[in-house]
């Protein structure tokens, strides 16, 4: 009985994964970056805009000449941010931070970004979840 | 215990009654006793923020083929590898394109269904028609002739989707990915529901009057209310050929000219409303289908009409259409140098 379930919610796991991957829109990732260029930078934030479909977070980013590059990193769904616990507070100006994403086929410095970490490994905003959750106890 | 849910519903489309089993999502099962409150006016009050935020696939995957729903028991257990999935996949970060990060529609629930879709029996969607399987594929060669290996080219804005442009969003409203916010207003003689997802309003009229004459097309087409009991019943037609999905479920790239569309609302529950919509349109699918999507009315991030954010969604859309654009002309300045 117990394998049974497993085994279903194991199937439709995977059904949805599969699902909510091919729904994702507003933001054609095929036509905008590159799948076979990830790329790893770290930098301190600029700039975060809070705009929809995607927000954007600006970085600086030192180079080995040690000049700076500004680099743009294409970021979720305001709101979807926001319900996972990612507020005005969670990047301030000044902020370092490593990102890991794909290259934009264009050329110009700008990644699609996968996931977001401080530069001693952490994660960014992971344990909270609901951003209501203090309020509402 | 079918009744429970449908029982109301039952009568008037027995072909939803025939699929339901003794199964039934916690919520629906309670619909039975429950006894909606009513407005100042006397129409049963739906009023609320709602979210449909949900887990459940749209059709049924084939492994869980002759299986309509879910046990409590499997429910919790498919919730928790749910969350687990979730937090793997962020820690992992082995997810094309965004990870689970980014995403609100881990904050859904499933409906107890092993598919959004109730009728045909199977959860899948019904054979298309000669006409919608002709025109899906010349959308398919279409936006295969846009593509050089594995660079799928945006040479200019008409190559992007009326929803991937942030102008309109297929109705109805089935799945998303955020954004699933909703609110029902009533006034005397009218519902309005707001969409947060392109800030769309739909203000529905319930004295009765006929439809728009069928020569006026509208992106969300034009719909017409009464109550049956406890239920609003709601007619939508009138949708315009122009209004296509940009290949996601359900609609993907058919255009909804001919769509005819019949909404059910009900309170289920003090915190659930159901929503329950038959399609039809027999210039694309074989026969009508019918899907059940809970709102919730408790979602901790849906408390109340200031959670549903502004969507300024064209106005903030900017850097996609200058990366697609500008990545077709590298892709093509590439693909002549070579």
């Amino acid at each position: 009985m117990r394998r049974v379930s497993k085994t279903l919610a194991a199937a439709a796991l995977g059904a949805l994964l599969l699902f909510s991957t091919a729904a994702w829109a507003h933001h054609s990732f095929a036509a905008e970056y590159d799948a076979d260029k990830p790329a790893k930078i770290q930098g301190t934030v600029k700039k975060v805009e809070w705009i929809n479909p995607h927000s954007w977070i600006t970085i600086d980013v030192k180079t080995a000449n040690g000049t700076i590059e500004t680099w743009e990193i294409e970021a979720g769904a305001p709101n979807a941010m926001f319900r996972r616990g990612f507020n005005k507070d969670s990047l301030p100006v000044g902020t370092e931070i490593v990102v890991t994403g794909y290259l934009a086929k264009n050329g110009l410095h700008r990644v699609n970004g996968r996931d977001l970490t401080f530069p001693d490994g952490r994660k960014l905003f992971m344990a909270t979840s609901n951003p209501f959750e203090k309020e509402e106890k | 215990m079918s009744r429970g849910f449908f029982g109301g519903f039952g009568a008037l489309l027995p072909a939803i009654a025939l699929v339901v089993s003794a199964q039934m999502p916690v919520a629906a099962q309670q619909a039975g006793t429950f006894k909606v409150s009513r407005t100042a006016w006397g129409d049963p009050d739906l009023q609320g923020v709602y979210t449909f935020a949900t887990l459940t696939p749209f059709q049924r995957p084939a492994a869980q083929a002759g299986k309509d729903a879910l046990t409590e028991q499997e429910q919790k257990e498919l919730e928790e590898q749910l969350k687990k999935k979730q937090a793997e996949n962020i820690a992992t970060n082995e997810h094309f394109s965004y990870n689970a990060l980014w995403f609100a529609s881990d904050e859904g629930r499933p409906t107890g269904r092993t598919s959004i879709i109730i009728d045909p029996e199977d959860g899948r969607l019904p054979p298309m028609t000669e006409r919608a399987q002709k025109l899906r594929a010349e959308m398919q060669a279409r936006t295969a002739a846009k593509r050089i290996g594995k660079d799928q080219l945006v040479d200019t804005w008409e190559d992007i989707s009326f929803y991937n442009r942030c102008l309109s969003r297929p109705m109805p409203r089935v799945t998303q990915e955020y954004n699933q916010g909703a609110q029902i207003l009533q006034t005397p003689g009218y519902v309005t529901i707001f969409y947060e997802s392109m800030h769309d309003v739909r203000t529905i009229p319930l004295d009765g009057r006929p439809h728009l004459d069928s020569s006026v097309r509208q992106w969300n087409g034009d719909a017409r209310g009464h109550w049956e009991g406890d239920i609003l019943v709601v007619d939508w037609t009138n949708f315009t050929d122009k209004q296509k999905s940009d290949g996601a479920a359900p609609f993907g790239g058919l255009p909804q000219g001919n769509m005819h569309v019949i909404e059910r609302f009900r309170k289920a529950n003090a915190n659930t409303l159901d929503y329950i919509v038959t399609v039809e349109d027999p210039t694309v699918w074989t026969r009508p289908f019918t899907f059940y999507l809970p709102w919730r009315g408790d979602d901790p991030t849906y408390r109340g009409p200031d959670d549903l954010f502004e969507y300024a969604c064209h106005e903030g859309n900017y850097r996609m259409m200058e990366n697609s654009i500008t990545a077709a002309k590298a892709v093509r300045a590439q693909a002549e140098k070579k």
